[in-house]
């Protein structure tokens, strides 16, 4: 909405932030009114926004202050970044600001709109924090991890004087280990420290809330004994953006429904046999919800990417991806026997370097000119919360006449006004998209993942894929699950339900993100995505926030090196549309509250 | 020589006065003292020294800062845009789809759809066909007390997990399928995947890197093979079930390393139980043997034996009487036997924790539903509480269909013209055509040829009006109604009522799913095979030969496999004889 182009920025405040977080829970307690510049469904138009940003007086008791004020440079750079396109269907003006005429005149209004409807409203391009403290911050890491090897060190080199048996499975006589010496080592010295964060099991569903099994160790997390007790959290873990991890409600009772007609499992693969009326009506749901004309599903979201690329690709060709995909699209790389080269993490420019130089050298050693090109990206980045920069990339990709896959398993359903993934969100024909995977692990609440694309591709996959001829096909209780999500989001089922949950999804995301950014927290990704990583640094603030946030009693993901970059560890928020407004105030104060003693605020200006 | 006389005292005094500056200012530098005292001391003792000391400083520093050589990323011809826009202008892709070749376009038609559940019987066409095609050896999926247990697992648990194992994504039904499992082959510990193929295919890169070995059977299935080639490991590979051979690579690739000096790897040995693409089973015991002789680990999958071989249904390593304990790790899908979906892998506790963290398929991928988990809980409960009715079932059917298929392949004429190879305890019988036989004298070395005339088969099999009799399929069903004890395992065609599937909301849709997939109100059918499909550009090293694999389960009365192994028969009879008229 055009009312969020308006950033914000905390000013001149007294003390530790409880109090102005007061004043601003309070704010935003006026909730869904037009007041609230976070209120996803304000119908407000540009001249309201500037009028009102024009009667802020910086002097005044108000602890927010309207900073930018000019959409215009958005504007501009969002049009540099999504070139001329053709509008599927019309967007209705209503649902946005209306662009005054004098202000961009030179822009196509129509255009205008419907992008103000899909894009970033703050993209953190630059994730290094100003603070003067960072450098210190950066220092305290590296010593961190130094002091965590060399005391590893230390105890390896008495550990194997004093407790041999320990390192029984490192030296078996006349065989290799079994894992390289710094695998080992990471997990022995380092892993072992914050393991109790992982893993965590749970019973029931993963919903907003879940419950976990208490479990309790006796030899230093090397092995946790159940206690039989469990415990209630707020689930901030699970990638339920949509809120379909449900064992009630529409969904539960038609697959309940779909398991005595259609039983629990298949055992054969696809093509043996193994393709079931629930799939063919499903693949044609989700080409018809994605926007392609054909589609095939696969019963593993892992497997989608690792046995279909290598169907597309094979030796001769090359591959080009971003350099922070998923493990599954590196593995399917691998698998395709193509090259592959790396581009740097959304950066259209690299890409295109890389591209120029791979086309102009062709293949190695020979020289040859490559059969063809695959650019491989992500929708929404797992790890980042960034969106992928679609336009520009689809415009490389038509330049250099490659081909284009995008990994959507964390922005179907998420992202777009429809909730139709990124084409949506940036409204880009489909038909730019070579091909669009994505998964029903996520936001459908299911499992499995499905590929989108055209008939011709769809059928040379449904030939060729692993997937397809060697391994089960997808269980009916999933499929109906898929089906039942799907139709919701599409409103089939007659109800507001599916978009309810859409737009309650991007107003939670944007609540407690913009609410982080303002508290001074570094937080990656883009402004409306559901996945918000918090960067935590030091290797000891990521056990610490994952003990205690669980004291707290919620549930969060933390991560740290080798799954990051060393310095830059992170907690995961995963919003979903189920959660209350209570349940982000409650992880936004446990955060506040343990700030002060992992100094992660380093955005935080008191000036 | 020149002298100070020579230059003006001022200039002197000057130059004095920088020099006494430029020392205080390098005293200041922490540490330059010392320098300058070596430097001065060393000056002394020996003037070549220093000189030598400072030229190899020098060289140094020139080294550190020289530009690195970087082989791979500078491109040899450095080009200009203009040139490169041309060659970009120039270039042309390939379409992305591969086109699609005969076989890919043979695989593509012969997809049939079915409705309902799939056990003994799948609706095709809205016909009752009998199912000899699905890998539901122990008849799971027909079992009434799973799709009960599903029911109730849906409304504890939902249906997808919603994030990894590692992310809140492990459920205590897995913590108890995976001990269970553990417990059931006699391991320390199981990690399950959520996809049958993801389990070999991710616990072979968890361990072998480049520089390890591999050495493998030929035959392994596509999985092995994909989880082998994408470890980058140098891979050997021995003749089908050849120990003798396998010995002599195990000789050759150590003979190598001692010769080269090369260090120690990692080594694995990489076997299947019973195996897929041939229906053989391995020579464990000497697997064994040798893996201990030569100090490699072994990696056994066994997908097709795990619930079907050994008095229990513990494996091959049961039927062979090998030491479990000398198998490092045992890979098994829980989708054939166990009804459910995915697979594991069961082995020590130390190395199977490996996994956890880096088992691709584990750790990057959504954990395994609820509702499969204890789905393949529950029927591992079945194959615990009655193995005998089940795999001394399966075993006495496997025989029967042996048996029976031979009889009427000779009452056909066709005795040399289709072999029947693999073991007899193997519930996945090839039925492949003889090379070169009188019959098939005209039928050449064209691989695509073979497959139509099996694809014809499988068809005929299924829709044949000359071979599909409903007046037999339907003796053949009362015949095992009358089985009464099996009657009870496998209750009348899975159980369904048209009560199960009505919704006091939504009565038109429950009569209309009710229609299509109660298999009590279906008109009886053929009789579905398949044939082993591959994809055979990608299989390696060699292609397994075309065949008809034959599923037999034991859910399957003796009546209904006489019936299966007749119209298969005469199904191949009459293809052939219409081909090779």
């Amino acid at each position: 909405m055009a009312a969020q182009e308006v950033e914000r920025l905390p000013t001149l405040t007294t003390g530790l932030g409880v109090g102005n977080d007061n004043t601003m829970a309070a704010e935003m307690a006026q909730g869904e009114s037009a007041a609230s510049p976070f209120a996803a469904g304000a119908k407000r138009t540009l001249h309201e926004i500037l009028a009102e940003a024009a009667h802020v007086d910086p002097s005044a008791s108000s602890t927010y202050q309207l900073t930018s004020l000019d959409p215009t440079p958005s504007t501009k750079d969002l049009l540099k970044r999504n070139p001329a396109y053709t509008p599927s269907e019309p967007l209705d003006p209503n649902s946005v600001g209306i662009v005054p005429k004098g202000l961009l005149e030179s822009v196509d209004a129509d255009e205008f709109l419907r992008k103000a409807a899909h894009q970033p409203i703050v993209t953190f391009d630059d994730h290094t924090p100003e603070s003067w403290v960072y450098p210190i911050v950066v220092l305290i890491t590296h010593l961190s991890y130094i002091t965590l090897t060399v005391f590893g060190h230390i105890r390896d080199f008495f550990g194997k004087f004093l407790r041999p048996q320990g390192y029984n499975h490192l030296k078996e006589e006349g065989y290799a280990p079994l894992y390289s010496d710094f695998e080992s080592f990471y997990t022995r010295r380092i892993y072992i420290r914050t393991r109790d964060c992982f893993n965590r099991p749970i019973t029931g569903v993963a919903g907003a809330r879940l419950t976990l099994l208490e479990r309790v160790t006796k030899d230093y997390n090397k092995t946790f004994q159940l206690t039989g007790r469990t415990r209630e959290v707020i689930n901030m873990g699970s990638y339920n953006y949509l809120g379909f991890a449900q064992n009630e409600g529409r969904c539960a009772d038609e697959v309940e429904l779909s398991l005595r007609a259609h039983g629990v499992s298949y055992n054969s693969p696809r093509a043996e046999a193994g393709t079931h009326a629930l799939h063919v009506e499903l693949e044609k749901l989700t080409a018809e919800f994605v926007g392609t004309e054909d589609a095939i599903v696969c019963s593993m979201g892992f497997a989608t990417n690792s046995t279909i690329i290598p169907a597309l690709m094979g030796k001769g060709c090359l591959i080009v991806s971003d350099e922070l995909n998923h493990a599954s699209i590196i593995n399917g790389c691998r698998n395709s026997g193509s090259t592959t080269r790396v581009f740097k993490h959304n950066c259209a420019a690299d890409l295109e370097r890389v591209l120029r130089q791979a086309i102009a050298s062709g293949q190695p050693r020979t020289h040859r000119p490559w059969r063809k090109i695959m650019i491989i990206v992500e929708g929404i980045y797992s790890m980042e919360g960034s969106v992928c920069d679609l336009p520009r990339i689809v415009e490389l990709k038509k330049k250099y006449k490659c081909y284009l896959y995008v990994d959507e398993a964390h922005s179907i359903g998420a992202l777009g006004p429809r909730g139709r993934g990124i084409c949506d969100y940036w409204a880009v024909p489909t038909t730019d998209v070579d091909i669009l995977m994505g998964t029903f692990t996520k936001s459908f609440g299911a499992a499995g993942g499905y590929v989108a694309s055209s008939k011709a591709i769809i059928d040379t996959i449904r030939a060729r894929a692993h997937s397809s001829i060697y391994s089960e096909t997808m269980p009916p209780p999933v499929c109906q699950q898929v089906i039942s999500s799907l139709s919701i989001i599409m409103g089939r089922d007659g109800t507001n339900d599916g978009l309810d949950r859409i737009k309650k999804l991007r107003d939670n995301s944007m609540y407690l993100r913009r609410r982080l950014v303002d508290a001074g927290f570094v937080v990656y990704g883009d402004e409306d995505t559901p996945v918000i990583p918090v960067l935590l640094y030091n290797p000891s603030n990521v056990r610490h926030i994952g003990t205690s946030f669980l004291k707290r009693g919620i549930a969060v993901v933390v991560v740290g090196f080798p799954a990051t970059p060393l310095v830059t560890s992170r907690m995961r928020i995963c919003i979903s549309s189920a959660h209350t407004r209570e349940d982000l105030d409650k992880t936004f104060d446990a955060l506040i509250e343990e700030s002060t003693e992992t100094m992660i605020r380093l955005n935080y200006k008191a000036t | 020589m020149t002298t100070t006389s020579d230059l003006n005292p001022e200039t002197v005094a000057l130059l004095e006065r920088g020099l006494r500056l430029a020392m205080r200012a390098v005293e200041s530098v922490p540490g330059a003292p010392a320098v300058v005292n070596y430097l001065s001391h060393s000056y002394h003792n020996d003037r070549w020294r220093l000189f030598l000391e400072i030229l190899l400083v020098g060289i140094l520093t020139k080294y550190l800062l020289s530009k690195k050589y970087r082989p791979r990323e500078a491109p040899a011809v450095v080009l200009t845009d203009r040139e490169i826009d041309q060659l970009v202008a120039e270039w042309e892709p390939e379409p992305l789809p591969m086109p699609l070749t005969k076989a890919d376009n043979l695989i593509l038609d012969s997809h049939i759809v079915f409705n309902g559940p799939s056990g003994k019987y799948l609706a095709v066409d809205s016909k009752r066909c009998l199912n000899f095609a699905s890998l539901n050896f122990l008849g799971m999926t027909d079992r009434i007390e799973i799709r009960h247990e599903a029911e109730k697992v849906l409304r504890d648990y939902g249906v997808g997990t919603c994030g990894p194992p590692g992310f809140y994504g492990t459920l205590d039904a897995h913590l108890e399928l995976e001990t269970s499992i553990a417990n059931f082959v006699g391991k320390e510990m199981a990690i399950l995947y959520s996809y049958g193929f993801a389990a070999i295919a991710s616990c072979i890169p968890a361990y072998a890197k480049k520089g390890d070995i591999i050495v493998v059977d030929e035959a392994a299935s596509f999985a092995v093979q994909r989880g082998v080639y994408v470890s980058r490991a140098d891979v050997h590979t021995f003749k089908h079930n050849d120990m003798a051979d396998l010995e002599a690579v195990l000789q050759k690739i150590e003979k190598t390393r001692i010769a080269r000096k090369q260090p120690l790897t990692r080594r694995f040995i990489v076997v299947e139980g019973l195996y897929q693409n041939t229906g053989t089973i391995c020579d464990l015991v000497t697997v064994t043997r040798l893996k201990t002789q030569y100090k490699y680990r072994l990696v056994v999958e066994d997908s097709f034996g795990f619930g079907t071989l050994g008095k229990t249904g513990r494996g091959a390593v049961e039927h062979t009487g090998a030491d479990m304990g000398k198998v490092d790790f045992y890979v098994a899908s829980l989708a054939n036997s166990l009804a459910g979906a995915g697979g594991f892998v069961a082995g020590a506790t130390d190395v199977i924790d490996h996994q956890r963290l880096a088992g691709l398929g584990y750790t990057f991928s959504a954990s395994m539903p609820a509702i499969m988990a204890r789905a393949s809980l529950r029927a591992l409960k079945i194959l615990r509480d009655e193995p005998e009715a089940l795999i001394g079932r399966l075993r006495a059917n496997t025989a029967h269909f042996r048996q029976a298929l031979t009889h009427q392949l000779k009452a056909a004429g066709l005795q040399d013209t289709v072999e029947l190879p693999g073991v007899v305890e193997s519930p996945a019988v090839h039925v492949r055509l003889v090379h070169g036989s009188p019959l098939l004298a005209k039928l050449g070395d064209d691989r695509f040829d073979e497959e139509c005339l099996l694809e014809a088969v499988v068809t005929r099999a299924r829709v044949g009006a000359d071979v599909v009799d409903p007046a037999e399929a339907e003796a053949a069903e009362a015949a095992f109604a009358k089985e009464t004890a099996v009657g009870q395992m496998w209750p009348s065609l899975a159980g369904t009522t048209q009560e199960d599937l009505t919704l006091p909301a939504d009565a038109e849709k429950a009569a209309a799913l009710a229609s299509a997939t109660l298999l009590n109100g279906l008109p009886h059918g053929g009789v579905v095979f398949t044939r082993a499909k591959y994809a055979l550009d990608q299989e390696l090293p060699v292609p397994p030969p075309a065949s008809i694999r034959v599923v037999i389960s034991a859910a399957h009365g003796q009546a209904e496999l006489d019936r299966a192994a007749a119209v298969l028969a005469k199904s191949l009879k009459l293809v052939i004889s219409e081909r090779f008229a």
